[in-house]
């Protein structure tokens, strides 16, 4: 009996040491992700092109307020459960940077020599002069509209505001009860940075880094009353609450609306459902003020815990730094419709080949450098809804303008003060 | 000499008694206990979830909260969170006790009736949250497709100031009736017929019958369901984050809501904290009166 106790035991002491080097082998970089189901597979290919593939986990942890919640979270248990590369949005990266939450990434760069000469955002994941996440999307606010439409009844979006009277009566179709039937333009009013091109274009402040607003001057209101004209003579469709969002896909899809803006990361998703319904997508940008021809910018960084156990670090910055070289964020550019993280990128072999499938993108690669990030403030969040709020009172409840936005420039202020 | 053994044995009984709630109570102070204590503890900090420190600030989170940019808040979530209780218990209770009228029949037919109207209660409130998000849409959704068959316009149920919470409330009268129908049914099996046949003796008709004899016999059922219904959906979560986020304009920022954006997306968790810990005081304060009043005015002889 002792000898076959004896081999039974060597037996499992050698299972538990290769189950164990397995453990080890497998799986030691955590990378979470943000991308929907549908770009799942592809990202799933690109990180198997990474030499140390099989080392890697991905995992899909939700939008990216929920992964750093969870990021967080892990960070007040100890750190055990954190990820090794993790995304963080643009608003996000310098309150995190100040408190320590993610690593600063200039050892690294230094040691790797990566180069970030043409890395479009860059200053934007940069705190105190130091890079603590390198850029891995891009997404800018985008116009697509519908070309089909557009060819067939001779329809031009307007480049200037100037142009914009014209282009709505011209794009918006009326039932004979005089209800709209096609809606010229859709402006999804449940995020500020769909509409904060709007104020930008005719240099009005949203808010600055004091907190200051000038939503409220004289050009606000006359820019807000205008648009309110629009909607109330159903050229314009005010998008807010809960179903805006599929309410504005399903009607563009339908041909129920001519040109609606999104996040240029949705480009895919309308072009592939336009096209099964017969349609081409447009793309261009938001039509010019008189002081600028800009629109909202926003994205992600990948970044690493600083709280991540010290001997994971390296393998962690080599995959971000795979992730977000030039090469595979274009690869990735070209299965999402994130924009190319790199000024240069589109210039590659396979940029060339990008614009040559999607010719449309060229519009919004032409006018990167004229894309505006918003603020970064610790109460953003907050001052964002204010602005949403605010503005649907004032378009869908006629709400009085000037009082409104007189409110919402005190209650700007007064959330900048409370988060001192 | 046999006084003192008897003695002793209730003393030796009254011990092992207490022994055997002992692990319940161990239960009950890791799990409800420590939290609450825990809470009160971080609302006399300044932790921002993102900051690895906790510094002792006293109450400056409850100056906030009472004299600071939190009171306007914080009485506005209060009063949404009373409304969409009053709506919740009102319409439960009523559709509850109607179906319990309705159901009270033991055919098969009427058994499996009785089962698809408890089951709503029973299926995640997010996946039905998700349907009913999609039944109330303005553009596209069955509610309004009805409505425009009957000739009527369109009701923007979630995005409209004047009927996002009363969606709200019809969602969850929806989900809640059918239980509130197998509590009454049950308590209505209790009642005994001797009351009812009396009455029908003297001539009550069923109406009569109900309002004199079932109703106040009933009561205490009423009352469980009326303290339970009030504690239940005055932690309203689920159906707020899906359906509405607190919209339009913060007309269904309900308490719970409010506490989760201020800790998770504001991370400003202590002050959520001393929010959260002042809703529990409100908790305990109307559980309490409402088990004092009950004691003193509620029949249990059925």
């Amino acid at each position: 009996m002792k000898p076959l106790r004896k081999c039974f035991a060597l037996l499992l002491a050698l299972a538990l040491l290769t189950g164990c080097a397995s453990a080890f082998a497998e799986g030691d970089v955590l990378f979470w992700h943000t991308l929907e189901e549908m770009y799942r597979a592809d990202l799933g290919e690109l990180v198997n092109q990474y030499e140390h593939a099989d080392q890697v986990t991905v995992e899909y942890q939700g939008r990216v307020a929920e992964i750093l919640q969870k990021v967080l979270a892990a960070n007040v248990q100890g750190g055990s459960e954190l990820p090794s590369v993790f995304p963080v949005h643009s608003s996000e990266i310098k309150n995190l940077a100040r408190d320590g939450v993610v690593e600063n990434l200039d050892p690294y760069i230094e040691k790797y020599g990566t180069d970030l000469t043409n890395m479009n955002m860059k200053d934007v994941y940069a705190y105190e002069g130091s890079q603590y996440g390198l850029t891995w999307t891009i997404t800018g606010i985008s116009v697509f509209y519908n070309k089909t439409i557009a060819e067939q009844e001779g329809i031009a979006f307007p480049k200037t505001w100037d142009e914009m009277d014209e282009f709505l009566h011209k794009a918006t179709k009326k039932n004979a009860d005089g209800t709209t039937a096609r809606y010229a333009m859709w402006i999804p009013g449940w995020d500020s940075y769909y509409f904060t091109w709007i104020f930008w274009n005719f240099g009005v402040v949203t808010v600055d880094e004091e907190g200051n607003s000038t939503l409220n001057s004289e050009k606000a209101a006359q820019i807000v009353a205008q648009v309110k004209g629009w909607i109330d003579e159903g050229l314009i469709m005010w998008g807010y609450g809960s179903n805006g969002s599929s309410n504005m896909r399903s009607a563009f899809w339908a041909g129920e609306a001519f040109a609606i803006f999104h996040t240029s990361s949705q480009y895919k998703n309308h072009y592939d459902n336009m096209l099964s319904r017969g349609y081409e997508v447009g793309v261009a940008v938001p039509p010019a003020g008189d002081t600028a021809n800009t629109t909202e910018i926003f994205g992600m960084s990948l970044c690493i815990p600083a709280k991540l156990d010290e001997s994971k670090k390296d393998d962690a910055y080599q995959l971000l730094q795979y992730l977000c070289s030039k090469d595979t964020d274009c690869a990735m550019a070209s299965f999402t419709g994130f924009l190319a993280n790199y000024s240069d990128a589109m210039e590659t072999e396979a940029g060339k080949a990008f614009l040559a499938e999607y010719p449309e993108m060229a519009n919004l690669y032409d006018h990167i450098a004229d894309m505006t990030c918003a603020v970064q403030l610790p109460c953003y969040t907050a001052i964002t809804d204010v602005m949403e709020e605010g503005l649907a009172q004032i378009f869908l409840e006629n709400a009085d303008m000037q009082a409104t936005l007189d409110y919402m420039v005190d209650e700007i202020a007064g959330l900048y003060e409370d988060s001192l | 000499m046999s006084v003192g053994i008897g003695k002793r044995l209730k003393a030796r009984r009254s011990a092992f008694d207490f022994l055997c709630t002992v692990p319940a109570l161990i239960l009950f102070a890791i799990f409800t206990y420590y939290p609450i204590a825990e809470l009160f503890r971080i609302s006399l900090t300044d932790w921002n979830l993102s900051r690895a420190t906790q510094n002792y600030v006293g109450l400056k989170n409850y100056e906030w909260l009472f004299a600071g940019r939190g009171w306007s808040q914080f009485i506005s979530s209060l009063q949404i969170t009373g409304l969409y209780t009053l709506g919740e218990v009102a319409l439960t209770l009523i559709f509850g006790l109607t179906l319990a009228h309705v159901f009270d029949r033991m055919t098969r037919w009427f058994n499996f009736m009785r089962v698809a109207v408890i089951m709503p209660r029973y299926i995640l409130v997010s996946s039905t949250s998700l349907v009913f998000m999609w039944l109330y849409n303005d553009m596209y959704g069955v509610f309004n497709y009805f409505l425009s068959l009957l000739g009527l316009s369109p009701v923007r149920w979630l995005t409209s100031r004047d009927t996002a919470l009363l969606s709200l409330i019809l969602f969850s009268g929806w989900r809640m009736g059918g239980y509130a129908m197998l509590i009454y049914l049950s308590a209505i099996k209790g009642i005994s017929e001797q009351y009812l046949e009396a009455a029908e003796v003297d001539g009550a008709n069923g109406w009569q019958k109900l309002i004199r004899i079932k109703l106040p016999l009933l009561a205490p059922t009423t009352l469980f369901l009326t303290v339970t219904t009030i504690v239940s959906s005055m932690k309203v979560f689920q159906q707020v984050d899906i359906l509405t986020q607190g919209g339009p304009y913060k007309t269904t920022m309900v308490m719970v809501y409010q506490i989760y954006k201020l800790a998770f997306e504001d991370h400003r968790l202590d002050r959520a904290s001393a929010e959260g810990f002042i809703f529990f005081l409100i908790l305990l304060l109307f559980t309490a009166v409402t088990m004092r009043w009950s004691n003193r005015n509620v029949s249990y002889d059925a």
